[in-house]
């Protein structure tokens, strides 16, 4: 008996935890050098200001693809990255700009 | 038949020898003549000694692997021939044979030994070779009792010969009865290449063997068993055929088929002559020509040559021959007349000829009856058709000095005109004209755009079916074009040349097609249309002009009505507003395709001359079979040549002075200027909708012409307005999922430097960000010189 009791009380303390699959969300997108993301994804990003701010997508080389102007709350931002138009291309910069044209954040998307 | 080949052989025996060989004589002629007789038996009875035979042994003709009824005459060396073994019983009381060994001995330096077959009604078969082995005759019996030689004669060792040894032991199967099959064995002999005056006929020889039936339980022998005649199989021997020179590498136009002869060469025959020195009738050139029967004659050339060649002369360019004396030749060919009617031929030679037609063009050649020669000899041949290849054949001999031969003719129109005699090669074909096939080489260069990617498109060859009906030549594939525009169509064109041949483009899709005219024609053509027609161009015979090519002129009638103006630049901005003006049927609707020469040199005041299409005529002519075309493809409305070859030739127009007109030579028609101007985009989300906003920043640089594309996302967007402030001409495509913008300076002054152009969608969706569901994309800025600046997307 006391052997089911400390089993039940681990399975208790499993069953217990935190989701940590659904914690991901939590963490500020920039947080990583690069991320892998597919169309129409859900990103969340902590702004320092409610302000004006720029998302940019940049290709490997540089040049511009395509630039969103938006105005942001202090802390976590939801934001929707569609890819589907860049069928040719596998990677792409995120940026983060502020209002001054100062960039911010910035990481790698590998796009699935 | 098999029934009526005993009935022959044995009824010959009762006959004298005489009789007899006269019988055989005939049955041979007939095998000749009738070349289904089948299988027959090839030698027979002919000596009186083999009255007292029991049973028979004979070597049997079978023709070739593949055709039985091949007849001996045409035997070449190279061909294969094929042998069998029939044995007969001839003693009433020893019939039903059940067993037979009989041995055959093979010269290898005439053949080469192949394999044997026998009969599957024979069973328990056998075969042995005596390997570099010859017969050493018992000289106490004739040769062909084999049955003696069997008991009495011997092998000695030879490495020129070898024995083979064919035994069947039929014990079962229909009753015993080898004597009923017409060959027990049969074997395949390679005729090699020896000595053409050797009779090949001994290289095959019976020599000895053995037959037996099964009487009362024991084997009896039939005794004598004879082999005959001779033991071998022909009386004809096999001279080694000329190797064909192919001088004409195909059969077709202006060609001949000859053999070449060595006549009156007494020398091989004793001194003696076996026909007169020059023929005085058919029949003497029968004899003259006869290399297989006739020891003072040779075949030493055959092959394919020109007609030419054939029928004029001189000396250094005639058939060939073994010496310029004592030859003699066969020639022939097809005649095709031009035209029908009664055609006069004129045969002239030193010394004899004689001249062949198959006036009926059924099958049998005749003798025209011109007469043999020296000199000239004309025949009417009657009722030609035009087209229709008739067979015909001149034979000549030439004993001694001079020498020629010419053939020459007069059409019903000739005769009517009262022409002189002519030879015309292009009338004379090796083959009937129906079956030859000419080897074609004909390659395509089109001259394309590298901006144009060429292994897009493939072409097809086409002939005239009807007016402006054209149908696919059969049997052919579609040549894709290569990445130098080249195109090999040699093996697609129908070499019927009635039949008037195209090489088409084929079409491509709607949307290919789409795509390549969005490239050609932009903003910079029509801005540089307006330029030509502002400072009234060319065409309206005045000055200040801005195209250097009368092929932009062409290019910028785009109504095609034969004249550029103010009509077409309304179409071309119709068609940057996505306008159905410009008419984008089909390929052949826009594309252009003239022939280089033609292309480099096009006058300004010919624009009606150049009809757009994708197809080109291939221009075939008789005798000739090698072709190069080159074609240089432009659109219809590139009128800055951006995407068509830029020609050689600047514009020259007499008595008039192009302004500002570079050289232009191996250049395109824009020029890069290194200038750069930026655009800054932005999208943003407002009041519910997507808002994409382009700001151009020209820093100064004079823009008459500016183009670019917005693509967005149409599963989450939809078109809903669009502000320009640019200062100029805008349009506006709107599509499906892009929109072509831009603007262009139709009047003096150049596009505002700081120009806006702004876009409103509704969105299909509930969206909190709308970065990545517009992009843009550069096509291209010119100055207000028309050249090309690049843009900067920032």
């Amino acid at each position: 008996m006391k052997k089911i009791t400390t089993l039940l009380f681990l399975l208790l303390i499993v069953g217990c935890q935190k989701d940590y699959i659904n914690d991901i969300v939590d963490i500020n997108f920039f947080d990583q050098t690069e991320q892998v993301v597919y169309n129409n994804q859900s990103i969340e990003i902590i702004l320092p200001k409610d302000d004006t701010y720029s998302l940019l997508l940049v290709g490997i080389e540089g040049n511009l693809i395509a630039r969103e102007r938006f105005i942001g709350t202090k802390g976590t931002n939801k934001r929707t990255i569609y890819v589907s138009l860049l069928t040719d291309i596998e990677e792409v910069y995120l940026m983060l700009y502020n209002n001054n044209g100062n960039k911010l954040e910035e990481v790698l998307l590998k796009i699935n | 038949m098999k029934q009526l080949l005993y009935f022959i052989v044995i009824t010959a025996m009762g006959m004298s020898k005489s009789v007899r060989q006269a019988l055989v004589q005939t049955y041979f002629i007939s095998l000749m003549l009738i070349p289904t007789f089948g299988l027959a038996q090839f030698s027979g009875p002919s000596d009186s000694d083999t009255s007292d035979r029991e049973a028979g042994a004979s070597l049997v003709w079978l023709g070739t692997p593949s055709n039985a009824s091949e007849s001996v005459s045409n035997i070449r060396v190279g061909d294969t021939i094929v042998l069998g073994i029939k044995i007969s019983s001839y003693n009433a009381s020893k019939t039903s044979i059940d067993y037979a060994h009989i041995d055959v001995q093979i010269d290898k330096r005439l053949y080469t030994y192949q394999n044997e077959t026998f009969n599957s009604e024979v069973s328990n078969n056998s075969q042995f070779v005596g390997p570099n082995a010859k017969m050493q005759w018992s000289n106490n019996h004739d040769h062909y009792d084999i049955w003696d030689q069997w008991q009495n004669g011997t092998y000695v060792t030879d490495s020129n010969y070898e024995i083979h040894h064919y035994q069947t032991s039929d014990t079962s199967v229909d009753g015993n009865e080898v004597e009923t099959l017409d060959w027990y064995v049969k074997f395949q002999l390679k005729v090699n290449a020896f000595d053409e005056d050797y009779d090949y006929t001994d290289g095959v020889v019976i020599t000895m063997g053995r037959t037996s039936v099964v009487q009362s339980g024991a084997e009896v022998l039939l005794d004598p068993l004879y082999a005959y005649p001779n033991q071998d199989f022909s009386n004809e021997p096999v001279q080694a055929a000329p190797t064909f020179a192919n001088t004409v590498a195909n059969d077709g136009q202006n060609a001949v088929k000859y053999k070449s002869f060595k006549i009156n060469d007494y020398a091989s025959n004793g001194g003696n002559s076996e026909y007169g020195d020059h023929p005085s009738n058919s029949a003497g050139f029968d004899a003259m020509f006869d290399y297989g029967n006739k020891k003072t004659t040779t075949w030493t050339h055959q092959g394919r040559d020109t007609a030419t060649k054939a029928f004029t002369w001189p000396w250094s360019n005639i058939l060939p021959r073994h010496a310029n004396t004592n030859f003699g030749w066969i020639i022939e060919g097809y005649f095709v007349p031009p035209t029908s009617g009664t055609y006069k031929f004129q045969l002239t030679s030193d010394d004899r000829s004689d001249f062949w037609f198959d006036a009926n063009d059924n099958g049998t050649i005749t003798n025209t009856g011109m007469g043999m020669g020296n000199g000239s000899r004309d025949v009417d041949v009657t009722n030609l058709t035009a087209g229709v290849s008739y067979k015909f054949r001149v034979r000549y001999e030439q004993g001694a000095g001079g020498a020629n031969l010419y053939l020459k003719w007069k059409s019903p129109e000739d005769v009517a005109a009262g022409a002189d005699w002519a030879f015309n090669a292009n009338s004379i074909y090796s083959i009937d004209a129906d079956d030859v096939t000419v080897t074609m080489d004909y390659t395509i260069n089109y001259n394309i755009d590298s901006d144009i990617t060429a292994t897009d498109f493939s072409v097809k060859t086409y002939y005239e079916s009807g007016t402006n009906q054209f149908t696919a030549n059969s049997g052919q594939s579609a040549v894709t074009l290569a990445s130098n525009g080249s195109a090999d169509i040699s093996d697609q064109i129908d070499t019927d040349f009635s039949k008037v041949q195209h090489v088409v483009f084929d079409e491509p899709s709607s949307t290919e097609l789409a795509t390549t005219a969005a490239a050609a024609v932009t903003a910079a053509d029509v801005y540089l249309a307006f330029q030509e027609l502002t400072d009234k161009g060319i065409n309206n015979n005045e000055t200040g002009n801005k195209f250097t090519h009368g092929i932009q002129y062409v290019n910028a009638d785009i109504d095609k009505d034969g004249d550029f103006d103010f009509d077409d630049t309304f179409v071309m901005l119709d068609w940057l507003n996505g306008g159905t003006e410009f008419s984008l049927t089909n390929l052949s609707s826009v594309m252009r395709l003239i022939e280089t020469s033609a292309y480099n040199s096009v006058a300004s005041t010919a624009i009606g001359n150049y009809t757009t299409t994708s197809k080109f005529p291939l221009g075939l002519t008789n005798g000739t079979t090698t072709y190069t075309k080159n074609i240089t493809v432009s659109w219809l409305g590139d009128v800055n040549l951006s995407h068509s070859p830029t020609p050689t030739n600047n514009l020259s127009v007499t008595g008039m002075t192009i302004n500002n007109a570079p050289s232009m030579s191996n250049k395109r028609m824009y020029m890069i200027s290194g200038k750069e101007i930026e655009i800054y985009i932005e999208n943003e989300i407002k009041d519910g909708k997507v808002h994409a906003k382009v700001r151009t920043i020209n820093a100064g640089i004079p823009i008459g012409a500016l183009q670019l594309k917005l693509i967005y996302d149409k599963e989450v967007l939809k078109y809903n307005q669009h502000t320009f402030d640019t200062g100029a001409t805008d349009f506006n495509n709107v599509t499906e999922n892009h929109i072509s913008f831009g603007s262009l300076k139709t009047e003096d002054g150049a596009i505002n430097n700081q120009s806006i152009y702004e876009f409103v969608f509704d969105t299909l969706k509930p969206i909190d960000s709308s970065l990545g569901l517009i992009l843009f994309e550069v096509i291209e800025a010119v100055t207000t010189d028309n050249e090309q600046v690049n843009i900067l997307i920032q």
